[in-house]
């Protein structure tokens, strides 16, 4: 099984498509609520 | 500061504004809709909740940007809309995300038109879909509209969006002609037309039909993910919001009607029946190339309509772009060069995991997973959110909001309106986020229960739990006072 293949079943199993959907949205969408604030 | 950019045209201002609306909903899910619930009976739930509810959501974008003068984030922030600069974050960070998806969906269209031109469709079209999203292409045609769509951005508002929307939303409708043209000449195909037009009337009066209008003329629409705002602050103060908004409103509407018109006399007249329960990818990459495959010179004709949807997609894809690469001219001062490029290299790595997902073991199901579920988060929910907030803001919050909306307008809206922009339109769209979050968390966790259960648990946990909320505040305030 190549490394593509992997990755791929990984992603594909439910709650870690759930997490990773829902953890890089928290992420991201904090991540940039982070840099405002110190910018600002 | 640098001046901000406006629309150079009357025209060209339209046809972004379609652009950004004409997308693969049109294509894909109108014409699906208006076979299940009644055939041309559908328009009248279609063009009444138009009407009522969802040109006024956009009329309060527009009026929003055109106010603000500011990207999402600068606009909530300047009206002052509480925790504005939490809730304008998300109209920067949330199209992010459903262009993350989007545009891997935009490079699969991309590849069929190229696909038709070689006449590489077998018989067995769902292997060739399965094969395809496992293959090193996508890589590359992924890059490419991600390339395409940061390069028009990047070239500016008149010289790039404008003019590249001028093109393919001019060049779209006259493709989508042609296809209409060969799909209603063909011998049998007024069965379909007869499938598609005729009025049923019964179906159109379920419950389920008017929602699935709501939501379909919602994301048609594109409202809620930042683009209309950031659109609407480059219109110019002379033109009127009311009509223009109208217009923009019908022409989106024209693409979705010839989009039927293109595919159910085909399907009836071809012996594909069963494309009227069809919608989504499985009709577009998978039914409509057998479809195509059937006709003389299909090849042609697939040719033209996977390039109309393209340029649909495309346009869409770059109003979902530029309110992040806004933000950075406005806010850090980058040029819009170097913003484009920027926000199309982080673009490009998010939809790596959408990308990747296609080399999963198993069938559609699994290889569009990661796909289907941020579009489940983004695609469906956040988005009749963040608009609501966007309504609210100018129903409430901002100052003039009404008077804003009919600023400079030929036509005005009757002060009646105002009201209904402040209870009735968020009401709708609150109706919409409800009922899209019940239907997914049934889904979600696989529930046995009807849907009228869920909105009755809902409305119960509502009253009780908003009511102890409501009291408790009042009642803890009441007891500060008298200390």
């Amino acid at each position: 099984m190549s490394v593509l293949e992997r990755i791929a079943n990984f992603l594909a199993r439910p709650g870690i498509g759930w997490a990773l959907v829902i953890g890089s949205i928290i992420l991201i969408y904090s991540g940039f609520l982070y840099y405002l604030k110190r910018k600002r | 500061m640098k001046k901000r950019e406006t629309w150079g045209t009357h025209i060209g201002m339209l046809l972004a504004m379609i652009g950004t609306e004409v997308g693969l909903g049109n294509i894909w899910r109108f014409p699906y809709l208006c076979g299940k619930y009644g055939g041309s009976a559908f328009l009248i739930p279609y063009l009444i909740l138009l009407f009522s509810v969802a040109v006024f959501a956009m009329m309060c974008e527009w009026a929003l940007g055109r106010f603000t003068r500011r990207d999402p984030l600068g606009a909530f922030e300047k009206i002052n809309f509480p925790q504005g600069t939490k809730i304008g974050a998300w109209g920067i960070i949330g199209p992010f995300f459903l262009y993350a998806y989007y545009i891997v969906i935009t490079s699969w269209v991309l590849f069929y038109a190229f696909a038709s031109l070689g006449r590489l469709f077998p018989k067995d079209t769902e292997t060739f879909f399965v094969n395809f999203l496992s293959s090193p292409t996508i890589f590359l045609v992924h890059i490419i509209c991600v390339g395409i769509c940061s390069t028009i951005i990047g070239l500016g508002v008149r010289k790039g969006i404008e003019r590249a929307s001028k093109f393919m939303i001019s060049t779209l409708f006259i493709l989508l002609l042609i296809v209409v043209l060969r799909a209603i000449t063909l011998p049998g195909a007024g069965k379909g037309f007869d499938f598609y037009m005729h009025p049923r009337w019964r179906e159109m009066w379920s419950l389920q039909a008017w929602g699935a209008a709501l939501g379909q003329i919602f994301f048609t629409l594109s409202l809620g993910m930042g683009a209309m705002i950031i659109y609407g602050s480059y219109l110019k103060e002379k033109i009127g919001i009311p009509k223009n908004a109208l217009a923009c409103a019908l022409g989106n509407t024209s693409v979705s009607l010839l989009a039927g018109f293109a595919i159910f006399p085909a399907a009836f007249a071809l012996g594909m029946e069963e494309v009227v329960h069809q919608e989504s990818i499985g009709l577009t990459f998978i039914v409509l190339p057998q479809l195509f495959m059937r006709m003389p010179f299909g090849w042609f004709f697939a040719f033209l309509f996977f390039l109309l949807l393209l340029f649909g997609a495309l346009s869409s894809a770059i109003s979902i772009q530029e309110p992040s690469v806004a933000w950075l001219i406005e806010e850090r001062n980058w040029s819009r060069k170097r913003s484009a490029l920027f926000t199309g290299t982080i673009l490009w790595i998010l939809g790596l995991p959408f990308i990747l997902n296609g080399w999963a073991k198993g069938g559609l199901g699994e290889k569009l997973s990661l796909l289907s579920k941020m579009d489940t988060i983004i695609g469906q929910l956040a988005l009749p959110f963040f608009s609501l907030l966007a309504v609210i803001a100018v129903g409430w919050v901002m100052k003039e909001g009404f008077e804003q909306i009919n600023k400079n307008a030929y036509y005005k809206l009757p002060i009646f309106f105002k009201g209904w922009i402040r209870w009735g339109v968020p009401l709708f769209i609150f109706f919409l986020f409800i009922s899209t979050l019940l239907k997914n968390i049934k889904e979600i966790f696989n529930l046995s229960v009807s849907e009228s259960t869920l909105l009755m648990t809902f409305i119960v946990c509502l009253i009780v739990w908003g009511g102890f909320a409501f009291f408790t505040h009042i009642s803890l305030k009441i007891e500060k006072r008298k200390v």
